[in-house]
């Protein structure tokens, strides 16, 4: 500066401390701004920026799964979408109603009016159609359309159909429980909703989020004590049953004994519980728990450990039976059989009401009550489903005179099949009753476990006279008694059939011709692993529960106890000529045959059938004239053709005749007819027939006073 | 004594831009990190949504009554009980099979 001029220099000074003045009016302007931004409007700014920013993530609550006790999935929660419209966006994109409307009404296949009013709605939110199919889904979101939303959504889905869809019950549409485990545990299944906080960008991806832990949201899974398996035996048996017998309904449960644990609990008619309103509403109805029924001849099982409890000397005791007729003033027992003096035993072994009726007088009312209470009649198991009834049993006090007797054999009190196979379980654990579970395991998201209540206990008869009474009805099984159909061969199987006549609620007093078959029992009789009750409710072709339910429990028992590896392999069984019939139970097999019981071993048969028929790819037509659905399914199988059945009932008409020569593969054209009682048993058995009492069959004369009236066993 | 009061100005603004540019660097990697960890848990989502549909579909395939039908289109029937092997080892023993164990 010192070679420039002074005028030169005051004007560089000059610029200088303009530059220094602009420069800090700037940076005074810029401290300012700061000052305001970062404290004076510092709030304001903070609270816009966070409604800018701070967009949290909602979670929705997933549906925890339910699993079987060998983890197969029996309910599981998926996401799929949803379609809802914007109707403000909508708008103002643009967009044409009636033309977006025919565009979705194609697609979804909802009517275009109600499509189009949901667009033109006057408010910012309304669902089109929730739970689109995958294609549905694809179609619409290539539509691109602004204002037309998919949102994800959890769905309900039950791969096994209707396998055990009576105990899993179903949500609905916004994944609440309605019936059954789902919801009597919705609390735990469900789960919540939960918003956490989170950074979005301007485009509304996530930046940042507090999302350590997305699990908090989901509902628990709860694994059953259910065995798919066992249960798929169940109902397919059960199924069978029932539409074989005619029967209307159909009740079986499976439980392991030593831990009370439910493996089985099946019922027919049943329904898909992913679409649950397509079947009628009895068919929802879990009638394991829900019906309750007078058990008929399984209770003297009960009866007999009761007086075995309160004198062990008995076990030696005889009782006359007066040859089959009991009367006393006001009510009359009757036998199915002219029985003389019969032990203990002897009356389980040929069902004797007149023997249960004689042990419950010499009981008294009041023992025989507490008895069968503690046993676990007249109140709910705790089973933890909802509807469950308890049964009635009435306090002795007002129990009329016949009660006692009647009661003895299983009259006069209701009971339900899981009652029933939760008793006969007592027995079967040395006379220690365990509560029925069907909880195994409920654990969180993060996988810890809830606890779960351990299986109360009491003991109801001491170990020997349950181990006494596995013995007694060990011996219903062999030969002589009522329930040889529930025979396995290379097993021992405790147990004992119940046919019981069925009350009549218009009349009063007894239906003539409605029954109700059953069977309950365990095997193997000397290490009990496997407890099975049949209820087998109004068969038509036959009523016995040695026939109806007996042999649906020897194939489920069997099966099970394979799927247990409790049975041998087949090269380890020795193969023993089944137990012949004694004239008491010479139905059960001819009645089983002619169902088509023996169905495995005729079907295996035929799959190896060849010969010269075969060749000629022509077969004889068989004859299923007289036969039930399932013979002549199985018959019409072994000749190789199919069969097509009209009606119900036995087998009337068929075409083409038997013995004419038909093409493997053609079809039987077979007119079913209901039967009639009386010639189905004649033609069946005609020594029986005579046997029969009046009143079981059609037409009978008999009638007799209530509380007098006699119930046949099988 | 100018030269020096020079460089530690230097040094000064040089420190002050590197440490700018640093924190630029993290939080520019932060929010990087931020949205692969946000595309990651995405695709979690979206692959554990994928395990349930296919343990869905195989639990609907494994359905006992469906496999019995295919069976039965096969020509096949269910072997008499005596002639059933279990194949112990060959599959996973069920629960109630290995407790009897």
């Amino acid at each position: 500066m010192k070679n420039l001029s002074e005028g030169r220099v005051r004007f560089m000074r000059a610029r200088i401390a303009l530059l220094a003045v602009v420069l800090f009016a700037g940076a005074f302007a810029i401290v300012k701004r700061a000052w305001d931004l970062q404290v004076r409007q510092a709030p304001e700014l903070r609270e816009m920026a966070e409604q800018q920013y701070h967009k949290g993530i909602q979670l929705s609550p997933k549906r925890g799964t339910i699993y079987d006790r060998n983890g197969a999935e029996l309910a599981v929660s998926v996401e799929v979408d949803s379609l809802y419209v914007d109707p403000k966006l909508f708008r103002e994109a643009g967009q044409k109603p009636l033309q977006v409307a025919a565009r979705l009404s194609a697609l979804l296949g909802i009517p275009r009016k109600a499509i189009a009013d949901k667009l033109a709605a006057e408010r910012n939110f309304a669902w089109i159609k929730r739970r689109l199919s995958p294609s549905e889904s694809k179609a619409v979101r290539a539509l691109n359309i602004p204002g037309i939303v998919l949102r994800s959504e959890a769905r309900r889905y039950y791969p096994n159909r209707e396998l055990a869809s009576h105990v899993l019950g179903f949500a609905d549409v916004d994944g609440r429980g309605l019936e059954g485990l789902e919801l009597q545990l919705d609390e735990r299944l469900r789960g919540s909703s939960a918003l956490v906080p989170a950074v979005r960008d301007r485009r509304g991806k996530v930046v940042f989020s507090d999302l350590s832990d997305d699990t908090a949201s989901q509902g628990d899974d709860v694994t059953l004590s259910l065995d798919k398996t066992i249960q798929h035996f169940a109902e397919r048996e059960l199924e069978l049953t029932v539409r074989t017998f005619e029967a209307k309904s159909g009740s079986a449960v499976a439980l392991d004994p030593r831990t009370g644990e439910i493996l089985a609990m099946a019922n027919y008619p049943t329904f898909n519980p992913n679409q649950p309103g397509s079947a009628p509403v009895a068919n929802r109805r879990n009638r394991s728990i829900t019906d309750r029924f007078e058990p008929g001849s399984t209770i003297k099982a009960f009866t007999v450990a009761g007086a075995l409890t309160k004198n062990p000397t008995l076990i030696d005791a005889s009782y006359d039976c007066e040859q089959g007729l009991m009367r006393r003033p006001g009510f009359t027992i009757r036998d199915t059989h002219p029985w003389g003096e019969l032990t203990p035993t002897e009356i389980l072994v040929h069902s004797s009401n007149i023997g249960a009726a004689k042990i419950g007088m010499e009981m008294g009312g009041p023992a025989l009550y507490r008895t069968l209470r503690d046993f676990g009649f007249g109140a709910p198991t705790g089973v933890g489903l909802p509807g469950e009834v308890g049964g009635a049993l009435r306090d002795p006090k007002l129990w009329y005179e016949a009660d006692l007797t009647n009661i003895a054999f299983g009259q006069g009190l209701s009971v339900s099949a899981l009652q029933l196979a939760s008793s006969m379980g007592a027995l079967a654990n040395q006379g220690r009753l365990l509560r029925p579970t069907l909880v195994k395991r409920i654990e969180t998201a993060r996988g810890e476990a809830i606890p779960q209540p351990l299986a109360a206990g009491r003991q109801v008869v001491p170990p020997q006279v349950a181990k006494a009474l596995t013995h007694m009805l060990t011996a219903v099984i062999g030969q002589g008694g009522t329930g040889t159909e529930a025979a396995i061969d290379g097993v021992p199987v405790a147990g004992k059939t119940g046919t019981a006549q069925k009350p009549d609620h218009v009349r009063g007093g007894y239906a003539e011709a409605q029954w109700l078959a059953s069977f309950v029992g365990f095997a193997p009789a000397d290490d009990p692993r496997l407890v099975l009750a049949v209820v087998i409710d109004d068969p038509v072709i036959d009523y016995y529960g040695g026939v109806v339910a007996a042999p649906a429990f020897r194939r489920i028992m069997q099966a099970s106890l394979r799927h247990m590896d409790v049975l041998p392999s087949a090269p380890l069984l020795a193969v023993e000529p089944r137990i012949v019939a004694t004239p008491e139970t010479a139905r059960a097999p001819t009645r089983s045959a002619a169902a088509g019981d023996v169905a495995t071993a005729a079907l295996a048969a035929a799959a190896n059938r060849g010969g010269a028929e075969a060749a000629t790819g022509r077969f004889k037509v068989p004859d299923l004239l007289g036969q039930t659905t399932r013979a002549a399914l199985i018959a019409a199988r072994e000749a190789g053709l199919d069969v097509d059945l009209r009606g119900s009932g036995v087998v009337v008409a068929q075409r083409p005749t038997a013995g004419e020569l038909a093409q493997v593969g053609m079809t039987i054209e077979a007119t079913l007819a209901p039967p009639k009682v009386d010639a189905a048993l004649g033609a069946a058995l005609p020594a029986q027939q005579a046997a029969a009492p009046a009143s079981r069959v059609k037409g009978g004369a008999a009638t007799v006073p209530i509380g007098a009236r006699e119930r046949g066993d099988g | 004594m100018r030269r020096g009061v020079l460089l530690l100005w230097l040094i000064a603004v040089a420190a002050a831009a590197a440490s700018f540019i640093v924190h630029l660097t993290l939080r520019f990697e932060n929010v990087r990190m931020g949205y692969a960890v946000s595309k990651l848990r995405h695709e979690r989502d979206g692959l554990l949504e994928d395990k349930r549909l296919l343990a869905l579909e195989a639990a609907t395939l494994s359905h006992p009554e469906r496999i019995e039908a295919v069976a039965r289109a096969l020509d096949m029937e269910l072997p008499e009980p005596a002639r059933i092997i279990m194949m112990l080892g060959g599959s996973a023993p069920t629960e109630l099979a290995r407790s009897t164990q």
